[in-house]
């Protein structure tokens, strides 16, 4: 094979064809293949063809590329064209000794010889420069000298004279176009990448470096310039970057490791020496050793560093200051967000709260704090010289600020429903054991007890009365524990660390919906992603490893059966788990199982058939008596996924005007996510094929949203299990590739997309706290309202946001007459005094307390349950009108029992 | 139980220690738990085992795993056999917080002293 590109070499390329057809060994074929030049391509079909009727039995193929212009594709024209065993390469301007073919062809009788080379010699067009090393006769593409003398196995063959077996090339895709030169341009390597691939299959074949083989190569005066050899040498370091973050390290730099420590300094000793004895040619080639050694560094690390300019940079200094500032900036903002973020917290007072929660008392030093940590992390992700470790500090750091901040604040624990968790712990401590007949708000969590059996272990193993001790850190515990198994996804699609982090980043400030608090869901969550990632790793179909991900450094031993058993068994035991703690959750693990399956993503059918019995078994052996008590609910909102996706914004119209817009910045936080990530399927779609996984997970949980409102909730649920992989969709809309955002302003764009998503992600998870807060105020009336009120005691409130149901919760009655049917609310917002002295005086309880608080208050008024002021008018309403007598009052809560019938104020007997 | 530790010529001396220490650490634990409340080497200890221990042991009969993978799997098997037991022991109205412990004790010295995958390797 013959590969040719100008018309200019035309005389060569005639010797070249004529040295072919000289050959003492004949070969079957010569393949020319003419690299996008009609001009050439006409002038050979028609002189070329001559040469060949001349002679016999040797067929002359002239081709064009059909691949991309360079010399890679050009060659893997030639490969697709020839019909033999053995393809053979000699560079247009390059003639074969006539034994070439001989001694080539002699090796390929040992079966592991995939490839042999041979010596390429400079033929000078106007003699060899006195200053021009031999060891750096690569340059012009000729054997230089450091090479072995005799036969031998080597890395790598030379392009001017090569030879490969066919299928073996074609076995590993061939040539790559992404190295190689185009026309005149100076870039190579392609040959040793391929060597690479080619020898990284197996260590039992062989590349054979024969030097008997020879073939000389022309070069012309204008490659003899010192010009030519220094961007020859640039460019040479520029490639075997790109080889090195294509086949690593230790393979790429292996021959010029052992170069630069011997051959060269063998060399410039040699130089030198000559020098000395008093010939100047001496001192001028270690002069270009050293230089020519400088040079190709300089272009190695340029091409590390992503900068592909064809000459050296003109100001080195310059950028290389503005990099050290970049890389200290990057190191330095997280301290100073820290800082930022530490002092302004204590300056927040939570009393003042308004309509749009924390955020509307956070100090201007936190969101400063916010912005440097945003800044920082967009100055670390696109450093040339990325550092994981500082990144997995600023993604750390961001879910600290953010998770954290409201366990440091608020010194109590945050949300209602947080609360009742910890009171499910309370009820399995005191029972030792569950009651599937409970009715009331824990219902469910008899039946699916797994999350609160287990920390009811780990309180008594740790021996704390109860997890409220702990509960408050959970978002943060949660949030951190999640990372783990998301970058071990996340690094199946890519080796992108740059991605990796930023789809980390984004899943942080996309995850608002705030199921992350003290709850089952939360930790089969993280469970969910682990099955997910094993899945993924382990089970992954083999055969559609993308581009850029990393190939798993040993493969799993699908034929072991045993293996394969304790893999399966290990994943039972989480997806058992995951089965017996949530109702959602398995639903969910089913589809995106299913899902891989049916996409041929997952090659381990029975992950389906374990996570498909264990979730059908567990509704059937455990929780059928809860699904019993609620088919006729379920039943009634499948298929009605308009009432499912619109069940959550109920009352909207009624909402408070802060409640309206943090409405609003949820559903545009959580269209800007998906926006970035079709953005960024667009821009990986070359590789989709690969990604195919991703957008199945990202899609599977969608259908649920058509079975069941799940309480209005589905929605956020069906978002938050799509979030992982469409948060890495979305980061690949900055970071598609490895070689893209690498422009200067990059830095500009991801800070100001986390900017953006940040001031979303703030309203959306902080905008609710004034319902989600409880003062310690209104910790203290609850307290009070557990040591007084007896067993059985019936508690009337506004909503059922209290600090309230921690301990004994199934030891009373409550009703929430906000939250009434309709007709219950009219009554009390007509008459409160009339209609809840009736309730309060109810003879089926031996006590009521009515209870008042701040939290309620807010619930009220932000979701519009009643009009606006409705609370405290009812509350001034009852405290005035003297039928009610107030037993307990602070600032935040207010409990009075009715006058005619005092409640009995003797504590709760303990149980 | 400690035969095959010490007939396994390819362990480390150091690995084998941590093997010992990890098919221990569930038992040290459930002796913790008579110390008074609210001590934090009890505290520390019991969270620590709970969260890492019977998983580290199980993830040793799974190899080829990096430093990463075993981590999250031995976190989550953890509290997923933390959660199974606990729950089974509910269930069947039978809990008592040493049952429950003692479970995941034997079941983390079971799985660190029995021959991992690395010596089933060699066997093959």
């Amino acid at each position: 094979v013959i590969c040719a590109y100008t018309e200019a070499r035309w005389d060569l390329l005639v010797r070249a064809v004529g040295s072919v057809f000289r050959q003492a060994v004949r070969p079957a074929e010569i393949v020319i293949v003419i690299d996008h030049c009609p001009a050439l391509l006409r002038r050979a079909r028609r002189d070329l063809a001559e040469l060949a009727e001349s002679d016999d039995g040797c067929r002359l193929t002239i081709v064009e590329n059909t691949g991309e212009r360079g010399l890679s594709d050009a060659r893997n024209t030639g490969l697709r064209y020839a019909g033999g065993e053995i393809a053979a390469f000699l560079d247009d301007d390059a003639e074969a000794d006539d034994l070439w073919l001989s001694y080539l062809c002699a090796h390929y009788r040992d079966p592991s010889v995939i490839g042999v080379g041979g010596r390429v010699v400079p033929q000078w067009e106007r003699g060899r420069p006195a200053w021009f090393p031999t060891e750096f006769d690569w340059v012009v593409g000729c054997t230089y000298r450091g090479l072995p003398e005799e036969l031998a196995p080597i890395r790598n063959l030379m392009g001017a004279n090569m030879s490969f077996r066919r299928d073996a090339v074609m076995g590993v895709g061939g040539f790559s176009p992404a190295l190689g030169r185009v026309g005149s341009t100076p870039v190579g390597c392609e040959e040793t990448e391929l060597c690479i691939r080619l020898t990284s299959r197996g260590a039992d074949v062989s590349l054979l470096y024969e030097p008997q083989a020879t073939v000389q190569h022309h070069v012309p005066s204008s490659r003899a310039t010192w010009g030519y050899f220094r961007s020859r040498c640039y460019a040479e370091g520029l490639s075997k970057a790109e080889v090195r973050a294509r086949t690593g390290p230790r393979e790429a730099l292996r021959s010029e490791r052992a170069y630069l420590v011997s051959t060269v300094p063998s060399g410039v000793a040699r130089a030198l020496a000559e020098g000395c004895r008093g010939r100047p040619a001496g001192a001028t080639r270690a002069a270009a050793l050293a230089a020519g050694v400088a040079t190709t560094i300089a272009g190695y690390v340029a091409g590390r560093m992503g900068r592909t300019p064809p000459v050296p940079p003109a100001g080195p200094e310059v950028s290389e200051r503005r990099a050290t500032a970049v890389a200290l900036a990057a190191v330095a903002a997280l301290p100073v967000a820290w800082l930022l973020v530490g002092i302004s917290l204590r300056h927040v007072h939570l009393a003042g709260m308004g309509d749009l929660g924390l955020v509307s008392v956070l100090p201007v030093g936190f969101w400063a704090g916010l912005a440097v940590l945003a800044a920082g992390f967009g100055l670390a992700v696109t450093r040339r010289r990325l550092s994981p470790p500082l990144l997995c500090a600023y993604v750390v750091s961001l879910v600290l600020v953010l998770h954290g901040t409201p366990a440091v604040l608020y010194g109590t624990l945050r949300y209602a429903w947080a609360w009742k968790h910890v009171g499910v712990i309370d009820y399995l401590a005191r029972h030792g054991a569950t009651d599937p007949h409970l009715g009331g708000d824990l219902a469910a969590y008899q039946s699916w007890p797994g999350f609160f059996a287990g920390n009811l272990l780990l309180i008594k193993v740790i021996g704390v009365r109860s997890a409220l001790s702990y509960a408050s850190w959970a978002p943060a515990f949660f949030d951190l524990l999640v990372l783990a198994p998301l970058y071990l996804i996340f690094r199946r699609f890519s080796q992108d660390q740059r991605l990796i982090w930023t789809a980390l980043w984004l899943f942080c400030l996309g995850n608002w919906v705030g199921q992350d608090y003290f709850s089952p869901q939360a930790a089969a969550y993280f469970l969910y992603l682990v099955v997910l990632a094993v899945g993924l790793r382990w089970y992954s179909s083999s055969g559609v490893a993308a581009a850029d991900a990393q190939v798993p450094a040993t493969t799993p031993p699908r034929d072991q059966r045993a293996q394969r058993a304790v893999m399966l068994g290990a994943l039972a035991l989480v997806v058992a788990a995951i089965a017996s703690s949530h109702q959602l959750t398995p639903l969910m693990l089913v589809t995106a199982v299913a899902g891989l399956v049916l996409c041929r993503r997952c090659s381990e059918r029975f992950l389906l058939v374990v996570a498909v019995l264990l979730t059908g078994g567990w509704i059937v052996l455990v929780a059928r008596s809860f699904l019993a008590a609620n088919l006729h609910s379920i039943a009634a909102s499948v298929g009605h996924p308009g009432g499912n996706t619109q069940a959550n914004l109920l009352n909207l119209s009624h909402a408070s005007r802060g409640q309206v817009l943090v409405a609003d910045l949820d559903r545009l936080l959580s269209a800007a996510v998906w926006l970035l990530a079709a953005i960024g399927v667009w821009r990986r779609r070359h590789g989709l094929r690969a990604d195919l996984p991703l957008l199945v997970l990202a899609l599977t949980p969608l259908p649920l949203i058509v079975a069941n409102s799940y309480g209005g909730e589905m929605v956020f649920r069906v978002y938050l299990f799509a979030l992982p992989f469409v948060a890495f969709l979305a980061a690949a809309s900055l970071f598609p590739s490895e070689r893209s955002g690498r422009s200067r302003l990059f830095p500009v764009a991801v800070i100001g997309v986390s900017v953006a998503l940040l001031i979303g992600f703030l309203f959306s998870y902080y905008g609710e706290e004034q319902v989600n807060y409880f003062s310690p105020r209104e910790v203290a009336a609850t307290s009070w309202l557990y040591s007084h009120a007896p067993a059985s005691s019936m508690i009337i409130g506004p909503t059922g946001d209290l600090p309230w149901g921690e301990k004994n919760a199934e030891l009373y009655r409550h009703y929430w007459f906000a939250l009434d049917a309709p007709r219950g609310r009219e009554q009390v917002l007509a008459n409160p005094v009339q209609a809840l002295c009736d309730d309060l005086t109810d003879p089926r309880h031996p006590a009521a307390f009515l209870v008042f608080t701040r939290a309620q208050a807010a619930e009220v008024d932000t979701t519009g349950l009643l009009p606006p002021g409705a609370i405290a008018r009812i509350e001034a309403a009852v405290v005035s009108s003297g039928r009610f007598r107030v037993v307990y009052r602070n600032a935040d809560a207010t409990i009075a029992v009715a006058v005619d019938r005092p409640a009995s104020v003797t504590p709760v007997p303990k149980p | 139980m400690s035969t095959p530790l010490s007939t396994t010529p390819g362990l480390q001396r150091r690995q084998q220690v941590g093997l010992v220490l990890l098919a221990a650490s569930g038992w040290v634990v459930l002796g913790l738990t008579a110390l008074p409340s609210g001590t934090p080497v009890r505290q520390v200890a019991g969270f620590a085992f709970l969260l890492t221990c019977p998983g580290a042991a199980l993830v040793r009969h799974w190899p080829g795993m990096d430093g990463l993978e075993r981590l999250v799997l031995a976190v989550a098997l953890s509290l997923s056999a933390a959660m199974l037991i606990a729950e089974t022991l509910i269930l069947a109205h039978a809990w008592s917080t040493p049952l429950a412990l003692g479970g995941l004790a034997a079941l983390t010295s079971a799985a660190a002293l029995l021959p991992g995958a690395e010596r089933r390797g060699v066997r093959r």
